[in-house]
């Protein structure tokens, strides 16, 4: 392999090439160079380009061929200069030469691929440019050819006059970005690609390497977060976005999960010449920390409030001027005012008159001397009562020492200050009551010390005052007592239980008297016992006639017993009697219906009986007619009398006994029957009953009156059946002698009501009175008819009711039955 | 009254002599249907219970309700229940006339009450007008 001389091929070549450093000295150039600059190798080596062939700083040629040359050391990437104006000195010094170029800088690396030198190859492109002006001028006459050069030229210009621009914006942005404290990044694209990101959104984000990437890839957390989906709208709309503490969770670079980090942004979209968004330009701020100590203290401002809110005690704050700027609300509720009050409320106006210079006094000199201060002065309430409250307040600074106001508690101390003002005047009332009445008091101390005794105790024991302070007491009562009393007391002292006894104690008569003494601890709020307070009442008198009265009550007491054992015998009885009236109640009614049966056929084959007669009668007949010698006496009065007869009597009989089955049947079935209670105007119901016997009444010239009766609650059906059986039997038995008069009456007797029916008839003997309610009996002449049940059957009612009935009467006179009857009958179907 | 089958009477009654006086009564009513009679509850369920009889009708009950073996108002219920002899109409003939029971024979379907007066007349007159007013009705087969 042949070795290539570099040099002189860079020497040869036709293109003029300049080598510079990276300070932008002139290290070495080629022929074509020296010629087309017309310069000579000695006047440009080790010089600075700008020197060599001097510009204005401020033209456009040295801000283009300098930002070249800085872009290619800054990116290390070649840069082309289309066409450049730049005028080089003419050899002879007569001035400048204007000189069109296209230049390419390209950056060179040793080995260790570090930029050392940059190789710039410039072409004159003076003439073809004058060309172009020229085309331009004449542009009618011109050739096709010339045509297209004058386009790639303009083209060209074009194009370098954007880069130009692009290159300018670009400066400034990186200006931007290095000074900015916020972070930036540029984005591109639909996929939002990075193109730039400064130092402080490599920190923020955590990683590098993101340039080149799209957001999705570099950032992968931030898409399930929304962030992509803001990124497309601003790219999609054109419209900014802003935001203001956003919440973002970021991947640690270290993969120890995500960090939450608050940003204010701006998410600006970038433009195109055409008016299309091109990227999206992203700056903010990191707030994480000036949002993590505004929550902090809106926490612990919160708080506090929560706590002072929720107080059971009044807190207050006021500013370094006396004014309130915060009352909780209970100090509100105390002056009834809302929150927004607060800035116009004037607290001072509520101080009681003869308190506002204890309060104003002891306030006034804190806030002048920023010092704490307790104090206690009334204040009225919202109900416009005065409550006396206690004050204690402290200044508050700020953390640089300014004295901001205080802070205080009110606490209303009304109740307290009234209990004890309370027991200050109930002591004194004590003394003075106790030295007033009547017994003799005393008080110990916790351990039982006896210190305190009141006049009437030194009056009745006769002794000097203070000598029986201690134990000493135990002393004045009767010997026989002392052990126990003293028992009593000690057991008193030890459990706490009040102390309660009896006991003789000697009066200064040397009399010993019955006394009774009682004593109470008085506890305080812990519970321990603070003081005994004991008295003495004399009961000498009320003892000795309570063993007389004890003795009695004794009596009275085994007379109680003995009433309630014969009580709960009698109850026995009545349970006894209530079954066994039951079981009556049921087998009368099984008895009644069957002795009805075989009665049927008494009564029907008797009828069969008595047909069969008519037929042998008749036969007899024809028979005594033919053959009257055939019939012999004893024939004859079989048929006409013997059988008549005895079938007249078992018919009659059975007729009888039906009616008694039926009787016992009726009553049977009374007792069965369930009441039921309801209001009766018994006017009413007499009046009817008056009704249904009137045609009997005209009859017999009787009259019936009926005066002003009580009404009552009571079972209808009852009370018909028992008026109606006594009025039945007062129209039945007048004195035929005399006309009938008959009069009901009735009166109220509170829980009863008594009802008299009085009649001026026959009367009834009075061996009778039982008699007549009995069941099947009747009294005096059986002219009437009747089976001797109405009068049973009205008893049975009346009981069943929960009232008695009675009757008194004089033979030949008249007689008066009597019904008191409950005002409201009880329920009970049971007490039949 | 179908001339096929000509109603036959049951009769549930453990006094003979009732039984005799209802008989005779019947009778002189000019009613001449066949007459079967049962001293015992027993014996008449069983027999009314029996197949051949079940599938036989029609029939009329005359139903006493003091039985010695049980209450008539049980066999009023057995047969009211049956799905054959409920057709069948039941005359509760019985010597009480107490509401609750003559009100719970008609809640369990009886068709009439009649209560056994002791006085005759008014007996054989009651017996008599059901002989009438067996003549007039229709009794359903029981098929």
């Amino acid at each position: 392999m042949k070795t290539i001389n570099f040099e002189a091929l860079f020497s040869a070549s036709p293109n003029p090439y300049v080598l510079l450093d990276l300070a932008l000295n002139i290290a070495g150039m080629n022929d074509a160079y020296l010629a087309v600059t017309m310069r000579e190798r000695e006047d440009l080596i080790g010089r600075n380009m700008f020197d060599a062939f001097p510009s204005d700083p401020d033209s456009t040629s040295y801000r283009q061929l300098r930002g070249s040359l800085e872009k290619v050391i800054r990116e290390m990437t070649p840069d082309h200069l289309p066409l450049i104006e730049y005028a080089i000195p003419l050899p002879n010094g007569r001035g400048f030469e204007e000189r069109y170029w296209s230049a390419t800088h390209t950056p060179l690396f040793n080995h260790a691929g570090e930029l050392t030198f940059i190789l710039q190859h410039t072409v004159d492109v003076t003439e073809l440019h004058r060309l172009r002006n020229m085309a331009k001028s004449s542009a009618v006459s011109s050739g096709h050819s010339a045509l297209i050069e004058t386009d790639m030229l303009r083209r060209a210009q074009a194009v370098q006059e954007a880069n130009q621009a692009l290159d300018e914006e670009r400066q400034r942005l990186r200006g931007l970005f290095e000074q900015a404290p916020g972070f930036m990044a540029a984005l591109s694209g639909p996929e939002h690609v990075f193109t730039m990101a400064n130092l402080a959104y490599l920190q923020v984000v955590g990683r590098e390497n993101i340039i080149g990437k799209p957001v999705r890839e570099a950032l992968p957390e931030v898409v399930e977060q929304g962030f992509l989906d803001l990124l497309d709208r601003v790219y999609r709309s054109g419209q900014p976005f802003v935001g203001r503490s956003i919440r973002i969770m970021l991947a640690q670079s270290d993969g120890s999960g995500h960090e939450e980090r608050f940003l204010d942004f701006v998410y600006q979209p970038i433009f195109d010449p055409n008016g299309q968004v091109s990227g999206i330009f992203v700056q903010g701020h990191d707030v994480t920390e000036q949002k993590r100590n505004e929550e902090a203290l809106r926490e612990s401002e919160q708080r506090f409030r929560l706590v002072a809110e929720s107080a059971p005690v009044m807190l207050w704050m006021s500013d370094h001027s006396g004014k309130c700027v915060y009352l909780n609300r209970a100090q509100r509720e105390f002056w009834g005012i809302d929150e927004a009050d607060i800035p116009v409320f004037d607290w001072g106006m509520t101080i009681h008159p003869d308190d506002v210079e204890v309060l104003g006094g002891a306030l006034g000199q804190a806030m002048a001397a920023h010092t704490a201060f307790s104090t206690e002065a009334r204040l009225k309430r919202i109900d416009v009562e005065y409550r006396v409250v206690r004050t204690d307040a402290q200044p508050r600074f700020s953390p640089g020492g300014e004295f901001l106001g205080m802070i205080g508690v009110n606490v209303d101390v009304t109740e307290t200050r009234r209990a004890e003002k309370a027991l200050r005047d109930s002591e004194e009332r004590f003394r003075v009551t106790a030295n007033s009445i009547d017994q003799m008091i005393w008080s110990t101390q916790p351990d039982g010390y006896h210190d305190y005794y009141n006049q009437r105790w030194y009056e009745f024991t006769g002794v000097p005052e203070g000598t029986t302070d201690g134990e000493a007491w135990n002393g004045m009562f009767h010997p026989e007592d002392q052990p126990r009393a003293w028992k009593i007391w000690r057991h008193s002292l030890a459990t706490g239980e009040p102390y309660h006894i009896e006991y003789r104690l000697r009066h200064r008569s040397g009399e010993y008297r019955w006394v009774l003494g009682r004593a109470q601890p008085v506890r305080d709020e812990e519970g321990r016992i603070t003081r005994w307070y004991g008295s003495c009442t004399d009961i000498h008198a009320l003892k000795q006639a309570q063993d007389a009265l004890r003795e009695s009550r004794e009596r009275a007491l085994r007379n109680e017993a003995e009433t309630r054992r014969l009580a709960s015998i009698l109850a026995e009885r009545v349970a006894e009697l209530d079954a066994a009236n039951d079981e009556i109640q049921r087998f009368a009614y099984i008895v009644s219906h069957d002795l009805r049966a075989p009665l049927v056929n008494v009564m029907g084959f008797t009828s069969e009986l008595e047909s069969a007669q008519a037929a042998i009668e008749q036969f007899y007949r024809k028979v005594l007619d033919a053959q009257s010698q055939l019939i012999t006496a004893e024939t004859r009065m079989a048929v006409e009398e013997d059988l008549p007869e005895a079938i007249g009597f078992i018919r009659s009989s059975t007729v009888k006994m039906d009616k008694l089955i039926n009787a016992i049947l009726k009553l049977s079935r009374e007792g069965r029957r369930v009441l039921a209670p309801e209001p009766i105007v018994m006017k009413q119901l007499l009046e009817a009953q008056r009704q249904s016997v009137a045609h009997q009444l005209q009859e017999r010239g009787a009259g019936l009156t009926i005066e002003p009766v009580p009404d009552l609650t009571s079972d209808r059906l009852a009370i018909e059946q028992i008026f109606g059986n006594l009025i039945d039997n007062a129209v039945k038995y007048v004195d035929s002698t005399r006309p009938g008069r008959i009069v009901i009456r009735g009166h109220d007797r509170g829980d009863n009501v008594s009802y008299e029916i009085q009649d001026n008839g026959r009367g009834i003997d009075a061996k009778d009175f039982e008699r007549v309610f009995d069941l099947f009996r009747r009294s005096g002449a059986q002219d009437q008819q009747g089976e001797g049940i109405g009068l049973a059957h009205v008893r049975a009612l009346v009981r069943r009711l929960g009232g008695t009935i009675s009757v008194s009467s004089r033979l030949g006179e008249g007689s008066t039955f009597t019904v008191v009857l409950p005002k409201y009958a009880s329920m009970s179907s049971e007490a039949a | 009254m179908s001339q096929q089958h000509p109603v036959t009477i049951i009769m549930v009654e453990d006094d003979e002599g009732h039984a005799r006086l209802i008989e005779k009564n019947i009778r002189r009513a000019g009613v001449y249907n066949e007459i079967r009679g049962f001293a015992s509850g027993t014996e008449a369920l069983e027999h009314m219970f029996s197949e051949e009889v079940r599938n036989d009708g029609p029939f009329l009950v005359l139903l006493d309700l003091n039985l010695p073996d049980m209450n008539g108002v049980e066999i009023l219920a057995r047969l009211k229940s049956d799905e054959k002899l409920k057709r069948a109409p039941v005359v509760v003939l019985t010597t009480t006339d107490d509401q609750r029971e003559v009100q719970r024979c008609y809640d369990l379907g009886a068709n009439v009450y009649i209560t056994k007066p002791v006085e005759y007349e008014s007996f054989s007159q009651a017996i008599r007008q059901l002989g009438l007013f067996l003549s007039v009705i229709q009794v359903p087969e029981t098929q």
